[in-house]
């Protein structure tokens, strides 16, 4: 990944002639970075995307606050992955509903894995496996994946992503790193490349998003074309840093000199500049393809994006989410529902696994959970093309790290995965838990939509955290 | 017989048909990525790359004259002069196009798809000569037969078609498989060579009698070449293994190479029988030095 495969942080602009003035930072601070930062200081809602980063840095550090340690990965299977394929498989079922794969054994005795997910099979007492997902809205999209509602009776302003909240609630957990990130790349059908809308939570907690055009941090007297070599990107970098340490910014306030600082030499840059990974773990997470994946309509599927966002929890983002991969598998002419897996699996095997060995290994399983899911499940029977429709019917879910109890399966669906036969989640019940892993009490918190009307994150009267996991 | 490897070659998505040029020195290559590469075979050198087509590259095939022809799921056909360039366009099919075969002597194409249409073309005219019903569902796959202008079309109704191109006529409709038939080929004897997704293999005399069949030790059947000699028969499946048949008055034990880790969606034979191509949907093409004597 890094710079030389992704079109990462576009630097725009015009001559450089007013690098240093005044309105030349404040243009800073009010583009790209400019969106975070806010959290808890009261300064929230919509409207506010063009205070400065300066004046976000300021009113933080009159917060006088510090944030837990606790983060989430979410990463979203873009179309909606086949549950019976994946973590539910009915070797039982007649031929046209059972499909191609056989389970096979994982380390946690009576929960069985698809043939294609071998990595996770040996790491199966690190994963809570959800077999019984529902309340799928059943649209194509990630927004139920990234704010556990719906897109259908949004209050005033929208429902604000997860990630979203949390930069609203928790702020910061590191200067200089926005608290959500989405590493989203900008796709033909845009309601897979949802950045995770910040809703009723204000434009100044929308996600920082290095990978999607609408959402680029912009600098003055960078060109574009300059960004397609790395290069000539760090070499640029480092000719601000010369002029920052040649005093050219003394006198100016000490939040623009901040503010500087974070756009020249911060840890959020390195962290996405994948070069800079140890070889020995990166290639861990070899695979992929910087193409888009199957139809060309949805992003890629790379396993750079699992190491970019353990670079970027580890560096201090409290919420990180994933477009990974085309999983909408409807069958020919764009291959079978099996063609498609053999595809994908393998890889999402190495990802995964090698995104749950990197925490492990760096002590960040305690505190950073992750979420594994599409936005509904498919179809029990094989339709003519080999593939499987859309069934929000029912659908899976992975958990893992966040010190959460792994090793388990919860929910059972019937004999063909049609519905669930036994403790049915909920999307909702997921996002309690996420938000418990963040410390947010979702039957206590509220915050005010665009009308101040306060309003619950989930319907907390309905569904709480997952207690089998906390 | 033996199979020597000699380049892997890549897409960005799955790739769905190859074809060899005339005279032996380029593979054309078909993917679900919108394009078709063409390859120097002497060294596995990326030439040029054939872009404008909308949707996925269903497949290729080469006119006697150089010129290429592409059949995409954007529904519609292109033909490429021999530098590369687009000649023209060919719409017409309403649905994705799956299909697609040229004649071996002359400018005929003969196309099929989800439209449930055989589509019969001339390389040098903008629009189709003829529309045949395919059947009943989608058209799988379609075939020429090298010595005359007829030619055949298969497909999800399980049933094979043999079509006159002169007479613009049908000439039989032959229920031949269990399941969708998913590819076919002539040999130098006139029959015909079908495989399904019942894992069989067929070959039919040239009133459609099936004279031989065997398990095509594949799950899926999904395309097939015969070696210019007539002597062999190389088939993929969806277990992504190129088995190679010797062809005689039926079929026997084939040599198997496990090349791929998903479906091939295409093997071809180069003119003068020294290469072996294979696409699959992991996104490579195989292409191996096919050795004869070695038997």
């Amino acid at each position: 990944m890094a710079f030389e495969h992704f079109p990462a942080l576009r630097w725009g602009g015009a001559g450089t002639g007013d690098w240093f003035s005044r309105r030349s930072f404040l243009q800073v601070g009010s583009l790209g970075f400019g969106r975070w930062g806010l959290g808890g200081l009261g300064l929230g809602g919509a409207g506010l995307a063009e205070l400065s980063l300066p004046g976000l840095l300021r009113a933080e550090a009159k917060s006088g606050r510090r944030q837990a340690n606790k983060s989430v990965i979410q990463i979203f299977l873009s179309g909606g992955p086949p549950h019976q394929d994946m973590v539910d498989l009915k070797p039982e079922a007649p031929v046209e509903v059972r499909g191609e794969f056989r389970p096979i054994d994982t380390t946690v005795p009576g929960l069985q894995l698809c043939e294609l997910l071998p990595g996770l099979a040996r790491r199966a007492e690190h994963l809570a496996v959800i077999r019984s997902l529902v309340g799928s809205e059943g649209r194509h999209a990630a927004f139920q994946c990234l704010t556990g509602n719906t897109v259908a009776r949004q209050p005033p302003g929208g429902w604000p992503a997860l990630g979203a909240v949390a930069s609203k609630l928790l702020g910061a957990r590191q200067p200089g790193v926005p608290p959500f990130i989405s590493l989203a790349p900008r796709m033909k059908t845009s309601t897979w490349g949802d950045l995770g809308q910040p809703g009723f939570c204000g434009q100044a907690h929308a996600a920082f998003a290095p990978y999607a055009d609408a959402a680029q941090l912009q600098l003055q007297g960078i060109t574009r074309p300059a960004l397609q070599a790395r290069q000539a990107l760090l070499q640029q970098i480092d000719g601000l840093k010369e002029l920052a340490d040649s005093g050219v910014l003394a006198g100016t306030d000490s939040y623009y000199e901040q503010a500087f600082g974070i756009l020249t030499s911060s840890e959020l840059v390195e962290a996405l500049d994948l070069q800079r990974e140890d070889p020995r773990v990166r290639a861990r997470y070899a695979g992929g393809s910087t193409e888009p994946a199957g139809y060309g309509d949805a992003g890629p599927i790379l396993n750079d994006y699992f190491l970019a966002a353990r670079r970027l929890i580890e560096v201090g983002a409290r919420v990180v989410s994933i477009a990974y991969g085309r999983w909408d598998w409807h069958g020919r002419p764009h291959g079978t529902n099996f063609e498609n897996a053999r595809d994908h699996l393998p890889l999402f095997d190495g990802g995964l696994s090698a995104l749950l060995d990197d925490l492990k290994e760096r002590g960040l399983d305690r505190d950073c959970t992750v979420v594994v899911w599409g936005e509904f499940g498919r179809t029990p029977r094989i339709n003519k093309n080999g593939g499987r429709d859309h069934w929000p019917q029912v659908a899976c879910a992975l958990l893992a790290g966040g010190g959460l109890r792994t090793g388990q399966v919860i929910g059972a669906t019937n004999r063909h995965a049609e519905v669930p036969r036994e403790r049915p989640v909920h999307f909702q019940e997921v996002f309690a838990t996420l938000y418990h892993q963040l410390g947010i009490d979702v039957a206590e918190q509220t915050l005010d939509d665009l009308t101040g009307r306060p309003q619950y994150l989930v319907d907390h009267t309905h569904h709480g955290p997952l207690p089998e996991l906390i | 017989m033996r199979l020597v490897r000699a380049h892997t070659l890549a897409h960005n998505n799955a790739v769905y048909g190859v074809a060899f040029a005339p005279d032996g020195k380029t593979l054309a290559t078909a993917s679900l990525d919108n394009q078709v590469k063409l390859w120097r075979l002497a060294d596995g050198t990326l030439e040029r790359v054939l872009k404008g087509h909308g949707d996925g590259v269903a497949g290729v095939g080469y006119l006697a004259d150089g010129r290429l022809v592409s059949a995409s799921l954007d529904k519609s056909l292109r033909v490429w002069r021999t530098d590369g360039t687009l000649q023209r366009t060919l719409p017409g099919h309403a649905e994705y196009l799956t299909c697609v075969a040229v004649e071996p002597e002359g400018g005929g194409i003969v196309s099929g798809g989800f439209d449930r249409q055989i589509r019969l073309w001339n390389a040098d005219a903008d629009a189709q000569v003829a529309a045949f019903a395919g059947g009943e569902a989608t058209v799988q796959c379609v075939a020429w037969r090298g010595d005359a202008r007829v030619f055949a079309g298969a497909g999800d109704d399980n049933s094979i078609r043999w079509f006159d191109a002169t007479e613009r006529a049908v000439l039989r409709t032959v229920p031949a498989h269990a399941a969708a038939v998913e590819a076919l080929a002539f040999d130098r004897q006139r029959r015909l060579i079908s495989g399904g997704a019942d894992g069989r293999l067929k070959i039919w005399s040239a009133e459609g009698t099936a004279v031989t069949e065997v398990d095509a030790l594949t799950a899926r059947v999904k395309c097939l070449a015969v070696h210019p000699t007539g002597e062999v028969l190389a088939v993929g499946g969806s277990d992504g293994v190129v088995r190679v048949w010797k062809l005689g008055a039926g079929l026997s034990e084939p040599i198997a190479e496990p090349a791929h880790r998903n479906t091939l969606y295409g093997v071809a034979f180069s003119p003068d029988g020294t290469w072996l191509a294979a696409a699959s949907f992991d996104r490579s093409i195989s292409v191996w030095r096919w050795e004869m004597s070695a038997s």
